[in-house]
């Protein structure tokens, strides 16, 4: 009963959140048609209009969702007396619930982008998967395989988002303010100022090794999306492993 | 049911030590009164009870089941303490369905009942509530989860005298109904003092007293009498505290009473717990 009950209100605190994202995703995606049957100028012109990557939104929604996922529902579980393991076990359920229903809910943008695509409408509409790994010269994908495809990879790109999003917040958590602010400090400074300096010295072979980096794990030279999947896979579960240590001695703090 | 038993509990924080080798039995069906100094680790006990932090060293456990980490011994228990954990945002009425769905026991009915004494509107979100409100509003939780221990950490605090004197009824009546283990760590001793069974005083992380309510107030008694007369009824006898009021004085006495010996003009009453509690706790 009370392992429902964390799962239910894990699930219930992002209720509001998602259900006012789908709204402004659909939404957008309605006025995209209105825009171009009202738009003068691509009727006269003939010019397109491209939806593309729309599904990356439910990505870097779910990604705040993990980040705002833990101190208040671990005070909260605290307080109802559950563990930190059932917590925790009951927040990996709630985060693959999300990651289906949010991968559903992109497979739906798809067939909705699907209807409204033709070169009379003038609008063209491309998944995360088509953009991230079709190009000229591969066979695309299509019908079936393509849903498929894309609700495997997109679970798994939303596990991954919650699970670092998660991660980040519970890290955060442990550390004491002045830890805070050297950690989010200097991980900007060494992010946004120090590498770049350092890869312009080096004629930017620090980008370069991150690219091809992210090109092998990811698969996308290879066109291969279950690459991708492989990769976010184990990144998700390494980053949960690290969030447990983190989890499994942390206390209230006063 | 065997109680919370505390084997030799050991926690610090930093170069602070909190609890030392602490060691003590709470039984079923009693009310406890945790009494201490600020800092003297009386909420940090009962939070390594209830698994919100983690002892460095011993054992607890809540009918013989290890209260580290485990669902079953801490669904027990119920701590209502001085900081509040239930999320901000939600309102009083939530906060009660949602404890509902955690302690099948929760009676909604009482705890909504309860919110109409105290004159709690259960509509408010708890950031709203006032410090008062928002003890009575855990206040409230407490007595209606119906858990074999309930833990009580600074309960009356914010409260005035007239909920403070609401709550201990409340108490009352429902250990009186339905027989459960309190464990109510206060600074307001006088006011509980007759509430009490058991008490267990805590100083600097150890336990300096653990007895009986009636145990300990027989270790000493008090005298009100004029000046005069108290003053020379106590010149031999071990004295822990004095009041004067107008040609009235109260003097709090530790030592057996040979009532023979007891001159007229001189009232005895029973030992007041808080002035030997400041007594047994001065850092003199």
């Amino acid at each position: 009963m009370k392992l429902n009950a964390i799962y239910k209100y894990q699930l219930v605190d992002h209720r509001n959140a998602v259900l006012i994202f789908c709204a402004v995703i659909l939404a957008v995606m309605a006025l995209v048609p209105m825009e171009i049957t009202f738009s003068s100028d691509i009727l006269t012109t003939n010019q397109s209009s491209q939806i593309a990557g729309l599904d990356m939104a439910p990505a870097v929604f779910l990604f705040i969702c993990g980040l705002n996922a833990f101190k208040e529902n671990f005070l909260f579980a605290l307080q109802n007396g559950i563990s930190r393991k059932s917590l925790f076990v009951n927040r990996i359920s709630v985060a693959v619930t999300l990651a289906v229903a949010m991968a559903l809910f992109s497979l739906l943008l798809l067939a909705l982008g699907k209807l409204i695509e033709s070169p009379a409408s003038g609008i063209a509409y491309s998944s995360l998967l088509s953009m991230i790994y079709q190009s000229t010269g591969t066979v695309p994908f299509s019908g079936l395989s393509e849903y498929l495809v894309s609700f495997l990879f997109l679970t798994v790109l939303f596990i991954a988002a919650q699970t670092l999003g998660y991660f980040i917040t519970v890290a955060l958590y442990r550390m004491n303010k002045k830890q805070k602010i050297s950690y989010i400090v200097g991980f900007y400074i060494v992010v946004f100022v120090v590498l770049p300096i350092i890869d312009m010295f080096i004629s930017g072979q620090i980008s370069t090794i991150l690219l091809k980096f992210l090109d092998i794990s990811m698969g996308i030279s290879a066109h291969n999306p279950f690459i991708g999947m492989f990769s976010l896979l184990i990144f998700s579960i390494i980053a949960t492993g690290l969030t447990w240590i983190l989890i499994r001695k942390t206390g209230v703090k006063n | 049911m065997n109680g919370i038993e505390i084997n030799n509990v050991t926690k610090t924080f930093g170069d602070t030590l909190a609890l030392n080798q602490v060691s003590l039995t709470f039984e079923p069906h009693k009310i406890y009164g945790l009494l201490g100094r600020n800092g003297a680790g009386k909420s940090t006990l009962l939070n390594i009870i209830t698994n919100r932090l983690f002892a460095d060293s011993g054992q607890v456990t809540i009918d013989d089941l290890s209260s580290v980490e485990n669902d079953m011994a801490q669904g027990l228990l119920y701590l209502m303490s001085e900081k509040n954990l239930y999320p901000e945002s939600m309102t009083c009425n939530e906060a009660f369905k949602w404890t509902k769905q955690f302690f099948k026991d929760f009676d909604l009915d009482y705890a909504l009942n309860l919110a109409k004494q105290f004159k709690l509107n259960t509509k408010k979100k708890i950031r709203s509530l006032s410090t008062g409100y928002t003890s009575i509003f855990k206040i409230i939780i407490a007595l209606s989860v119906n858990t074999p221990y309930v833990l009580f950490d600074e309960p009356v605090l914010g409260l005035d005298a007239n909920h403070r004197e609401m709550f201990y009824r409340l108490l009352i009546e429902k250990y009186s109904d339905n027989p459960f283990t309190a464990i109510i760590s206060t600074h307001l001793i006088d006011e509980i003092a007759n509430l009490l069974e058991y008490v267990m005083i805590i100083k600097n992380g150890e336990i300096l007293v653990n007895e009986s309510c009636e145990t300990l107030l027989s270790n000493g008694y008090s005298v009100t009498g004029t000046i005069k007369h108290v003053d020379t009824f106590i010149a031999d006898k071990e004295v822990i505290g004095e009041d004067v009021l107008g040609g009235l004085k109260t003097a709090t006495i530790i030592g057996s009473l040979n009532k023979s010996t007891v001159p007229e003009g001189i009232e005895i009453t029973n030992l007041d717990l808080q002035k030997l509690f400041i007594k047994l706790t001065n850092e003199e």
